[in-house]
């Protein structure tokens, strides 16, 4: 008789809990449109892995479907890169060859990731738990996995769910911080544009020279560099046009299904409700607000050397952060709503593509020095 | 470097019932990666710079 009734017997309030987090994520995804893509299968997955015994994962001794996905795509860490193989088709660096200065800005905005990660020490995380952490801040979610899987496997599912939920409130969360750091003035200051064209060899050199670079600088952030550099050169080579559609749409869209459900296959009641994922999710605003007053006050700083007249605007660094291309609207936007008519558009992109590069060599880092001082 | 490295890496050293030796040592350690970590990060970007700035001007020379 209890067999029968076994699906009542075997779930306690923890798994009550996850259905309300896995429906909240769902909610977000529909009603407020956050991260959709990638909310709606976490949110889905939550609630599939917390049903009754967790067929999903695990049935009659062998491994359930999301189980073969998660070691399939999550352990060997082919998801996130096939992802950054689709991010690099839909990127352009052009904006970043004409106004080249504003690769310093996505080094800046790195600064959250670190910040957080001393941060994190102190809340009694260990090393590689806290730099997991601490790549939220990269606000680039194919790297936040990469990392963590690698690091802190058992937190991965709070990591990932803090990184997605907070690239999509960038919104929310970069304004309010440009406004306490900025003057009504600096959010003023127009800046000059100059429209250029980018020779071709220098687009399809681009993707091969950084990969190179990075392969003899990082060479653990090969997989991450290589696979977004890869994407960028089949949309630059202009011979494979069928081909980067397929990457930016397809690929993409089958990859960010696969993913989002996997993560929250791992968001399990057992492994996700501790304090330690409240401490996470904490932690995961502190990054993105770190990076965003990093990039901004290096700007500022910059401004000190320049004359008069040629000035940044400080809002340019908080697009340093890898939310592309969300952050530069956003910056965009508030130049515009401080003075119609100032566009600075170009250069948001500039800098916020650099941090798509810049948070790839944060976590190439990360992944490099942590295990050396841990040795 | 290797001396820094060390440094770093002592600051975490456990004993033997798992407690670190040294106070605040996982944090100190923490600081040794971002100090390493922004140097990387900046070095790295500000080779890409040097390369776009010199590919640039070879773009500006030569009739594309």
């Amino acid at each position: 008789m209890n067999d029968l009734f076994i699906g009542f017997t075997s779930v306690g309030w923890q798994h009550f809990v996850m259905y309300a987090i896995g429906l909240t994520l769902i909610w977000l995804a529909i009603k407020k449109e956050y991260e959709p893509m990638l909310l709606l299968p976490i949110g889905f997955g939550a609630i599939l892995v917390n049903l009754p015994l967790s067929a999903v994962l695990s049935y009659g001794g062998e491994p359930g479907w999301l189980s073969v996905l998660y070691s399939a795509g999550i352990k060997t860490e082919l998801f996130p890169l096939l992802i950054f193989v689709a991010v690099g088709a839909m990127i352009d660096f052009g904006p970043l060859f004409k106004n080249p200065i504003m690769i310093f800005f996505g080094a800046a905005a790195q600064f959250g990731i670190f910040a957080t990660m001393i941060v994190a020490t102190f809340l009694g995380f260990n090393l590689k738990e806290a730099a997991s952490i601490g790549i939220i801040g990269a606000a680039d979610g194919p790297t936040s996995i990469f990392v963590a899987s690698l690091f802190a496997p058992k937190y991965l599912a709070a990591i990932s769910v803090a990184a997605y939920s907070y690239m999509s409130l960038v919104p929310i969360i970069q304004p309010p911080v440009i406004k306490i750091l900025t003057t009504k003035e600096e959010r003023r200051i127009h800046m000059e544009y100059h429209e250029s064209s980018v020779p071709k060899w220098l687009k399809v050199m681009f993707p091969i020279v950084v990969t190179m670079v990075a392969g003899f600088i990082a060479p653990i952030s090969v997989p991450l560099i290589g696979s977004l550099m890869f994407g960028n050169l089949i949309r630059e080579s202009g011979v494979m046009e069928r081909i980067s559609q397929t990457a930016q749409n397809e690929l993409a869209n089958i990859v960010t299904l696969l993913l989002g459900i996997t993560i929250g296959s791992s968001m399990t009641a057992a492994n996700f409700i501790e304090w330690k994922t409240i401490l996470i999710m904490a932690m995961g605003l502190v990054a993105f607000v770190f990076d965003t007053a990093g990039g901004l006050l290096f700007a500022k700083l910059v401004n000190l050397f320049l004359p008069k007249g040629k000035k940044l605007n400080p809002m340019i660094g908080a697009c340093g952060i890898s939310a592309f291309p969300m952050s530069a609207r956003i910056i965009q936007k508030m130049a515009s709503d401080e003075e119609r008519g100032n566009i600075i558009l170009m250069q948001a992109i500039g800098s916020n593509v650099s941090g798509q590069i810049g948070s790839i060599i944060a976590g190439g880092m990360v992944l490099a020095l942590v295990p050396l001082l841990m040795k | 470097m290797d001396q820094i490295i060390e440094y770093f890496r002592m600051m975490g050293e456990k004993g033997a019932d798992g407690s670190l030796v040294h106070r605040y040592g996982t944090a100190i350690q923490a600081l040794g990666v971002t100090a390493g970590g922004l140097i990387g990060v900046f070095g790295t970007l500000a080779l890409f710079y040097v390369l776009i700035v010199i590919a640039n001007r070879v773009a500006d020379r030569k009739p594309s």
